[in-house]
């Protein structure tokens, strides 16, 4: 099974970091990582895609998340991204962008992974994602806060959210969308921790690492390709 | 009727970070601080059930052996543990499994 780590930012001005992040990586045996830049960028260009692989082994994904405060800057922004060739993610706590995010076809994913974000999740919004087949994303970055008070309400939040996408049979992922190098973790680990502190089943937790990540994947791939207009029509 | 508890081994991989100082391990404070972190986690409940041994221990790679009911509960504390001797490390499991022989291999080819 081939588990992703489906959210790591990354300045891509300077390689030197991005070579001493892919050596830990490495180390930890991840496969397949989805980068996200940090610096910003509208559009990767294919030599520094050619150029950040020969650096590694690891497969490379590469997506975009956007945070903007109102529908109407959304909007504008989204008109940048209209022919996106990697994963397109909205972050926002905001409820009518959430429900904007939900029905766009640019959308590919609506993220909660700050626990300001996660406070604003509904049903309303987990159901509209799962009718559009689109993808939620959850993260575990409470995991690095050595508040325990804090964590324990992010944790609980987690909780309750998950459930809520599970009784929905919604797609999600989870992320570790660790900011320092020494918190990075194997997603096999992280699937444990989903199980053992967050209370999902193992199964529905490998999937959220590895089956639903590489669908969200192919869905960015079949966008790509000319001849698929929409889900079921290909011209052959 | 109650199954017997069989046993399983995790190998895991001790990663020392770049820039940091090499950390010299010590089987009992590592004990501690896992046995701290399964108590800080998972309480006294769990931990009771757990049957925790640590097999091997070197700067590269360890071996524990704990239940098979809780062998997740198990990757989750390795994967919890931050610092030791306030060096910060990462510890990643590599591979599970109820023969010691297997576990030994792995570890052989890890080196």
């Amino acid at each position: 099974m081939p588990y992703f780590e489906s959210r790591l930012r990354i300045n891509f001005e300077s390689l030197d970091k991005i070579k001493e992040i892919f050596i830990i990586c490495e180390k930890l045996g991840i496969q397949n990582l989805i980068l996200e830049p940090s610096n910003d960028i509208i559009k990767i260009p294919y030599k520094l895609k050619e150029q950040l692989q020969k650096l590694t082994s690891i497969k490379l994904f590469y997506r975009f998340t956007l945070a903007e405060n109102s529908v109407k800057e959304l909007k504008i922004k989204l008109r940048k991204y209209n022919n996106c060739a990697e994963i397109l993610a909205i972050e926002s706590p905001n409820i009518d962008i959430q429900l904007f995010a939900a029905t766009d076809t640019r959308v590919d994913l609506l993220s909660f992974s700050s626990y300001n974000i996660l406070k604003t999740i509904s049903q309303g919004v987990i159901s509209l994602v799962g009718q559009n087949n689109k993808f939620v994303e959850f993260s575990l970055i409470p995991l690095t806060s050595n508040n325990r008070s804090f964590q324990s309400k992010a944790f609980r939040k987690l909780y309750r959210s998950l459930h809520m996408v599970l009784k929905n049979k919604t797609k999600f992922i989870i992320s570790g969308n660790f900011h320092n190098l020494c918190d990075l973790r194997h997603p096999r680990a992280l699937a444990s921790i989903s199980h053992t502190l967050i209370g999902i089943p193992l199964i529905e937790a490998k999937k959220a690492f590895s089956t639903n990540v590489e669908l969200l994947v192919q869905t960015v791939l079949k966008r790509r390709n000319k001849n698929i207009f929409e889900e079921g029509v290909e011209l052959i | 009727m109650n199954k017997m508890e069989r046993q399983r081994y995790i190998l895991f991989k001790i990663i020392q970070v770049p820039h940091s100082k090499l950390v010299a391990f010590n089987k009992k404070e590592f004990l501690n601080i896992l046995w701290n972190i399964i108590w800080d986690y998972f309480g006294m409940n769990t931990a009771s059930r757990i049957g925790l041994y640590l097999h091997s221990l070197n700067e590269n790679f360890g071996i524990i052996r704990c239940s098979h009911k809780t062998k997740e509960i198990m990757i989750s504390a390795l994967t919890l543990l931050k610092k030791i001797d306030n060096q910060r490390i990462i510890v990643s499991p590599v591979k599970t499994s109820g023969i010691l022989r297997k576990v030994l291999n792995a570890a052989d080819n890890l080196n």
